[in-house]
């Protein structure tokens, strides 16, 4: 509860005592999850869901909301490289990630488009003055006869991380393998093998007492194959990420940091026929290149927060109109936190952003948290938020082969904008438990929607209006030294300006999860649940180009997840685990996969002092 | 040194260690079954005559086209000609049926395969957005001939099908 957090203020503060709510997904929370990826972690949380998309692939929904409107950060940088609109966090995998910081409510004012529901940040692992290699290798398979199947079939992880400390420079290095085989997570989107690596390193140079310089390189590589007898795919999608900070401290105690962000992500797709004839071959090409200047000051127990961002995107696709667009961003932001005597902590923030394409935009946010007794605390938090329409929706042109429609963009869409408020209170007892209940409230404006101009040809429009509810309840026990529990309930209703229920959205759901350590051996045992409540989900009908509600609604269901860890010697640890024990798998509507096991094989190998 | 060896060896090669494989039961035929691969539905449509086995626009049994399925949107969709007659059999697997169901079970199969029929060959699937094949197997007569074939229908990609027929005689 007391460590810091900085996805809500873009500076380092005490998660006890930021005026923005901000939920935290620890390391020990990420290790007792048993999730392979960030999709997986985030699908255990109450409120989150996956769903499939019209338009292809799986869509993360976060309270109700698409994960278009959640802005994905790592490290506080965004990720290059949608596939409809939106990251795909299964990309992202789990072994190198220190913790995820989850703002919800609009966060434009910081971040700008996108920001306009919540931030999710995904921070990786710190460099420090501990001399680390930690391996681990893992196996899962979600077939249902083990016996049969052969462990060359399911997926294969191998992680290895690594920090080297020598003298005033740190060195970090990751590498990441991943081997998913005939395995029904994949073969459910007509896969047979995935190939994911990821190589990366980062270097930390203390030039002298007040200077610092960053590099950061994360190379990402994934190949996924699918033959039958009438189609083989091959997919190839490439993401390279470079980073380079450079930090400065003044007498003054002025903290200047600036940062060079490229990020170069290419997609390619070929549809062949077994006979050789090619089908399709798509390829996109999305290279973002940032320059950002992030200037703090604290002023007694006040502090300043300022900025200027300034970026230029190109896309390239086979399905966008002209072949190729191009956008430039140039943004100014600043944010002033007061603190009345540890009671009071208020937050101002105002951010304009100016595009080449369409209109500015201005985005301002307002926090405030009062402690109103020594472990009461009240957050409330009000801000604007908007998303700028996507290369895809405004330029794409585009032919759906299968049912003879076609797709086209339009360029005149405007930026969607979202107000939102967030209310909390909370409950500390450091010691023992913490408890917080909020409610939250989006309204949007300008929702970018797809609709049918003509028959046999689709278009984007922007709509009305659109207000997300919710209410949540997240509390965590410590019951004793040896166990200690959590849990959720997230209340959402999201509906549109004729006040119908927004498609795919689950209204009730809850997460409970409880974490045992033996007091002597060195074991630990995990169950992780989540419970959906009873909704009537919506279908999408090509013919009438709408959401319609289905017939029988989906009676509620929950998912067990078990995971136990043992030390097997000083140097090694293994995990086995259950990933949806009760093997809970509804065919029309999700999860679509059953049971699956996994064992993992861990070891770590430290010198020095943290 | 020599414990941490070996387990770094052993945590290496745990993705890698092969287990026995997957076999599965061969099943005998006892009927000749043909399997065909349809032409592209995008590319014009597709007609089949059982009979003599082949494509045949002139004479045919089972037609695979484009149709409009409302909403300026075009289905692939699967028909029969108004003589021949059809029954579903899914009372064993589609290797297994040998023999030819009692006559009164056959019904007029006036679209009845095409796209929302009673028994539609292509569905729609409206959560995954993808177009899946359904799993019935198929028993046509063919009230000129008198003679009768079982279908079944594999795959789908892109407006071309899979399907495999087999003659079933009374012998």
């Amino acid at each position: 509860m007391n460590e810091l957090v900085v996805t809500g203020t873009r500076t380092k503060k005490i998660h006890d005592n930021v005026p923005i709510a901000t939920e935290v997904i620890s390391q020990d929370d990420i290790n007792n999850s048993g999730a392979r990826n960030i999709a997986d972690l985030l699908s255990q949380r109450a409120g989150v869901s996956l769903q499939t998309s019209v338009e292809g692939g799986s869509v993360l929904n976060i309270l109700g909301m698409d994960s278009r409107y959640i802005l994905i950060l790592m490290d506080g940088q965004p990720i290059t490289g949608r596939f409809n609109n939106r990251v795909a966090l299964d990309q992202i995998l789990i072994n190198r990630v220190k913790k995820v910081e989850i703002v919800k409510g609009p966060n434009s004012s910081l971040y700008g488009s996108e920001a306009m529901a919540g931030v999710i940040n995904i921070i990786t692992k710190d460099l420090n003055n501990l001399e680390l290699l930690d391996i681990s290798a893992r196996y899962n398979n979600t077939e249902n006869k083990f016996e049969n199947s052969g462990i060359e079939n399911g997926s294969h992880n191998i992680s290895i991380n690594g920090f080297k400390p020598l003298n005033k420079i740190k060195i970090k290095f990751n590498a990441d393998f991943d081997l998913i085989k005939n395995d029904k997570s994949i073969q459910l989107i007509e896969i047979d093998k995935v190939k994911k690596q990821t190589l990366g390193g980062a270097i930390d140079w203390e030039l002298n007492k007040t200077q610092k310089l960053s590099l950061n390189v994360q190379i990402y590589d994934q190949f996924e194959t699918g033959k039958s007898k009438l189609m083989n795919t091959d997919t190839k999608i490439l993401r390279n990420n470079f980073s380079l900070s450079y930090q400065s401290f003044t007498n003054g105690k002025w903290n200047i940091e600036q940062t060079l962000n490229s990020n170069k992500y290419s997609r390619n797709y070929v549809q062949v026929r077994p006979w050789g004839d090619i089908e399709k071959d798509d390829t996109t090409n999305e290279d973002y290149l940032e320059y950002e200047i992030l200037v703090n000051k604290k002023f007694g127990s006040n502090e300043l927060t300022a900025g200027i961002e300034t970026y230029n995107a190109i896309y390239k696709s086979d399905r966008v109109l002209s072949g190729k667009q191009e956008l430039r961003n140039h943004s100014l932001f600043g944010q002033y936190d007061i603190n009345f005597f540890n009671q009071l902590s208020t937050i101002i923030g105002l951010r304009f952003d100016d595009y080449s394409e369409y209109n500015s935009v201005l985005s301002p946010r307002v926090g405030l948290m009062y402690r109103f007794k020594e472990n009461w605390k009240l957050r409330t938090s009000w801000g604007q938020g908007f998303r700028a329409p996507s290369f895809m929706e405004r330029f794409i042109d585009w032919n759906h082969v299968q049912f003879n429609y076609s797709v086209l963009g339009n360029p005149n869409l405007e930026p969607e904008k979202s107000e939102g408020i967030t209310i909390g209170i909370e409950y500390v007892n450091p010691s023992r438990y913490q408890m917080s209940l909020m409610f939250y409230q989006t309204k949007f404006i300008n929702l970018i929607e797809d609709f049918t101009i003509k028959p046999g040809l689709l278009s984007y429009q922007n709509i009305e209006k659109a207000t997300f509810s919710g209410v949540e309840l997240m509390c965590q026990l410590k019951i004793s030294e040896q166990i200690d529990s959590r849990w959720g309930i997230n209340w959402v209703n999201n509906i549109d300006g004729d006040n119908k229920t927004i498609p795919n959205t689950i209204p009730l759901s809850i997460t409970g999860a409880a974490n045992y350590k033996h007091p002597k051996k060195s074991i630990n045992f995990s169950i992780n649940t989540k419970w959906i409540g009873s909704y009537r989900p919506q279908e999408y009908d090509p013919i009438k180009g709408l959401y319609i509600f289905a017939e029988k609604k989906i009676t509620a269901y929950s998912l067990i997840m078990l995971k136990s860890t043992i030390k097997i010697s000083n140097y090694f640890n293994m995990s086995i685990g259950i990933d949806n024990a009760n093997n809970y798998t509804n065919k029309n509507f999700g999860p679509f996969i059953g049971r699956s096991a996994y064992i993992q094989i861990s070891t770590k190998l430290t010198k020095g002092n943290k | 040194m020599k414990q941490i060896l070996i387990g770094v060896s052993t945590l290496m090669m745990l993705p890698f260690i092969a287990c026995e494989d997957n076999k599965e039961n061969e099943t005998e035929n006892s009927v000749n079954i043909i399997e065909i691969t349809t032409s592209n539905v995008n590319d014009g449509s597709f007609y089949f005559n059982f009979f003599e086995g082949k494509k045949n626009s002139n004479s045919w049994h089972l037609s695979f086209e484009n149709l409009d399925a409302g909403g300026g949107n075009y289905m692939p969709s699967f028909s029969l000609k108004n003589n021949v007659m059809l029954t579903i059999d899914n009372s064993s697997k589609f290797e297994e049926i040998t023999a030819i169901p009692s006559t009164n079970l056959f019904g007029p199969s006036n679209g009845k395969l095409s796209f929302g029929g009673e028994h539609e060959v292509l569905t729609y699937d409206m959560q995954a957005h993808k177009i899946s094949v359904s799993d019935n197997n198929y028993i046509i007569y063919d009230t000129v001939t008198y003679k009768v074939f079982k279908i079944h229908f594999d795959e789908y990609s892109g407006g071309v099908v899979i399907f495999r027929y087999a003659e079933l005689t009374s012998n």
